[in-house]
């Protein structure tokens, strides 16, 4: 008997909360439109507001890589690219996509031409990494540095390529090349880094349920993870809000 | 303070609201990062507790808040916790201090063994995750022995993440795997991640439903990065030393609300696994001498002959 209210109560909790955040939702959209054509007059583009505010975050405290975990939405390749283009005008040197069941991965051609699409301009300034990051080492990133990269990651990239090095390792230590006792942390960190990609420092999640949703294992350690509410119809300003709550974060590294 | 096991504390309004939450979906197990005691301390103008200099005090701050948090875990009916004591990288504190944190260790896994019937008669299982061999002989020692008196214990599991990196761990699990080819036991073809998740220090519990990360900050820190692939993670302001049964209700609630979403990645997850499942005796075999040998290591600890 009492069972039956107490559960009727929490259905009762989560629908009450459900559509308290769909209010809120409604509410700071309608805010934030209203605040944003105030602040800024209208010919000011998207780039110009995203040059002016990231102009005020120190710079040394803006990402090296950012990835976007797409969660369980849809991948969104005009939302997509529109994080391409602010990460290039923002000076964010390296970003990623996330889709822990590779769906994005499949479709990469789709996504080079959805580039091509809404922003040609900014094809000859992007680094597509096609394969696996940790494989990329072998291609040699050489003489691209100074362009943007982009990778679509998935599940694989993580715990698939740890299993892939630690055969490589069974092999190695077979046949002599390499001894047991040499394996180490940084034996793993020097085998499993990024094809000369920095490990991801900003990861954003997309959707309302926070998870690494399988995200690189062994790179994550020191990544900060910042919510967003959908990665669809992402706004200029909500990526400044994530640049600048990311600014703020301190690293300690256990002191 | 020190008692690892309480007595109730909640009032009934907080009883009311754990019997309203546990009839949703309740995690099988919880891990938390307890963070946010230094700021406390700061706060709160705390300089020393018993004696201890400023940086160990506010590892007994953990110690205090988690026996709360633990009967407040059982009264939800959530039945593991995994906890993150210490780093190794806090090894690289001054001497003073981390001489400080391993005679705190010392007491705490002391009324640990002092409190033993209690232990057995709430049927707590003690598991101690890390790299054993960097710490201290007679702390290792404490903790073996803790281990193996509640090791068939399972009503309540409790993992203290002690002396532990999430790299550390996946790097002696490689380590542990490649020993197994060179001796033979298994093959090359027979290394995948779920042979890699075996030989982790975690290999005896389930994968955390839960994280929880206190004090607003928002990394994992190298905390279980190989276990919380289907993980909810809970990110909370509040500091860990102000953490209230609230602050846990609040955080399954959210983890009631991602449950949907967890369990549609679980399920592609499985899936996967299924397809490229590929365990064979082989295999079988060599987990299980594996786990022998941690045994046998834990009771040579236990006696006090480990190498360190």
């Amino acid at each position: 008997m009492f069972v039956k209210f107490y559960r009727a109560l929490l259905t009762l909790l989560h629908i009450s909360y459900a559509f308290i955040t769909l209010l809120r939702k409604a509410w700071t959209d309608a805010a934030q439109l209203e605040l944003f054509n105030l602040s800024r007059s209208k010919v000011l583009t998207d780039a110009d507001y995203l040059v002016r505010c990231v102009r005020r975050v120190d710079q040394t405290r803006l990402p090296k890589h950012l990835v976007l975990i797409l969660g369980r939405e849809r991948a969104s390749l005009r939302d997509i690219v529109r994080v391409i283009a602010w990460s290039a005008t923002a000076g964010i040197p390296c970003v990623s996509f996330y889709d822990y069941d590779g769906i994005l991965r499949k479709n990469e051609e789709e996504a080079r031409r959805a580039l091509a699409k809404f922003k040609p301009e900014l094809v000859d300034h992007v680094n597509w990494n096609s394969t696996c990051p940790v494989k990329a080492v072998k291609n040699g990133l050489n003489g691209v540095k100074h362009k943007l990269q982009v990778q679509l990651l998935s599940y694989t990239d993580g715990k698939r390529e740890v299993a892939l090095l630690t055969q490589s390792l069974g092999k190695g230590v077979i046949t002599g090349a390499l001894k047991l006792e040499e394996i180490n942390s940084d034996l793993l960190e020097n085998k499993l880094e990024l094809g000369g990609l920095p490990d991801p420092d900003l990861a954003v999640v997309c959707g309302k349920t926070c998870s690494t949703y399988g995200l690189l294992p062994w790179h994550i350690r020191t990544t900060e993870f910042l919510l967003l509410e959908s990665h669809h119809n992402i706004r200029v300003n909500d990526f400044v809000n994530l640049l600048e709550k990311y600014a703020k974060c301190e690293q300690r590294y256990g002191k | 303070m020190s008692t690892w096991i309480r007595e109730n504390t909640l009032n009934w309004i907080q009883l009311m609201a754990v019997k309203v939450l546990k009839t949703g979906s309740v995690p099988k197990h919880v891990a938390f990062i307890m963070d946010g005691n230094r700021r406390y301390a700061n706060k709160n103008g705390v300089k020393k507790v018993e004696g201890h200099t400023k940086g160990v005090s506010k590892f007994c701050f953990r110690f205090d808040k988690l026996a709360e948090t633990l009967q407040w875990c059982l009264e939800l009916g959530i039945p593991e916790v995994t906890v993150y004591a210490f780093s190794i990288e806090n090894f690289k504190r001054s001497e003073e201090e981390v001489n400080g944190l391993m005679e705190l260790a010392r007491q705490k896994f002391q009324n640990l063994l002092d409190e033993r019937e209690k232990l057995m008669e709430h049927g707590v299982c003690i598991r101690a995750i890390g790299n054993l061999s960097l710490i201290p002989k007679d702390v290792q020692k404490l903790i073996a022995e803790a281990m193996i008196i509640t090791k068939n214990n399972n009503r309540a599991y409790l993992n203290v993440a002690f002396s532990y990196t999430s790299r550390d761990e996946i790097t002696n699990a490689v380590k542990d795997v490649v020993g197994g080819v060179v001796r033979g036991n298994i093959m090359t073809e027979d290394i995948n991640e779920e042979l890699i998740s075996e030989c982790l220090y975690t290999n005896h519990s389930p994968e955390p439903d839960l994280v929880i990360r206190t004090s607003g900050e928002v990394r994992f820190s190298d905390f279980l990065l190989w276990q919380t692939t289907c993980s909810c993670i809970y990110f909370t302001e509040v500091l860990w030393p102000e953490f209230t049964v609230w602050d846990l209700l609040a955080a399954v609630f959210y983890y009631q609300r991602c449950y949907t979403d967890l369990e549609a990645v679980k399920y592609t997850r499985r899936s996967a696994f299924l397809n490229n499942n590929n365990s064979n005796n082989r295999v079988n075999n060599f987990v299980t001498e594996l786990q022998r040998d941690r045994e046998s290591m834990l009771e040579k600890m236990s006696l006090g002959l480990a190498q360190t």
